[in-house]
């Protein structure tokens, strides 16, 4: 897919571990998972927020459009 | 959602266990029926049904109204009663309780897969509901012609199939249950994007 998230990056940044964020965002650490992994379909704006207002950052730095072929080379 | 389908579930339970007793029941009756005299059988033509009755005691019968459309008003003399009365019930009988014995337990299965995925909407289930519609659209258009076909074969002898046997309105019933199907395999894709979705 040509959406990467960038949240392992983003979380090693803030020194923060998964659970941690997990808990504070108020959602289950096998769905932050799902999203670091990129197996989910879509993410809400208010998990967006949620995780920005956390790890005080950018949507632009947790989300990150590359084209497909960058993708394949990766 | 969960309380009100355990619900639902054990009244399954219950509606499908008596209907498999009622079922053992009717075999037993029509089993005992069929080792009678034929005196102890009687029949009685009517304005627009045959009244087929069983007299197995001097106080107790056991009696059908079997429609013209069924079985057709010709002399009373022509066939007999015991063949009649055991023909009408065996065919009834053997249509009529497996096929809703299998509905009853396909809603079952709808009810469980519920309780168990915290969700109705997944394609088994729409698959599982399109069984239903079918079943519904079968027995509607065909049970009575079969009912009818068997008495010109074991009871009349006189050929003449009858299409107002045909019920138009569970057609439509199975008709509305294909469409209900549809929505659900729909409702199935939206619980998967919900899912999907965090």
């Amino acid at each position: 897919m040509a959406i990467i998230i960038r949240l392992d990056r983003v979380l090693a940044e803030k020194k923060m571990k998964l659970n941690q964020l997990a808990s504070i965002i108020g959602i289950s650490n096998v769905n932050l998972s799902n999203l670091k992994t990129g197996k989910v379909k879509a993410i809400r704006f208010s998990t967006l927020e949620a995780i920005c207002k956390t790890l005080d950052c950018q949507p632009g730095d947790i989300i990150e459009y590359v084209e497909d072929k960058d993708v394949e080379n990766r | 959602m969960f309380s009100s389908a355990m619900k639902i579930n054990k009244l399954l339970n219950f509606v499908i266990g008596v209907n498999i007793f009622l079922f053992i029941g009717f075999i037993a009756i029509i089993t005992w029926a069929s080792f009678m005299p034929e005196q102890s059988f009687s029949v009685e033509k009517g304005i627009g049904h045959w009244s087929l009755s069983f007299d197995f005691s001097n106080s107790a019968s056991f009696s059908a109204l079997v429609p013209f459309s069924i079985l057709q008003p010709i002399s009373e003399t022509i066939f007999s009663a015991k063949t009649a009365f055991l023909t009408f019930y065996i065919s009834l009988g053997f249509i009529y309780f497996p096929l809703f014995i299998y509905g009853l337990l396909i809603v079952q299965e709808i009810v469980i897969s519920t309780i168990k995925e915290e969700s109705p909407f997944n394609n088994i289930n729409a698959q599982r509901i399109k069984k239903i519609a079918y079943l519904l659209i079968g027995y509607s258009l065909f049970s009575d012609l079969l009912i009818n076909f068997f008495m010109y074969v074991f009871v009349t002898n006189i050929f003449l199939l009858n299409i107002s046997n045909v019920s138009f309105n569970g057609f439509v019933i199975g008709a509305v249950m294909l469409l209900i199907a549809h929505i659900f395999r729909y409702g199935s894709f939206l619980q998967q994007e919900h899912d999907e979705t965090i």
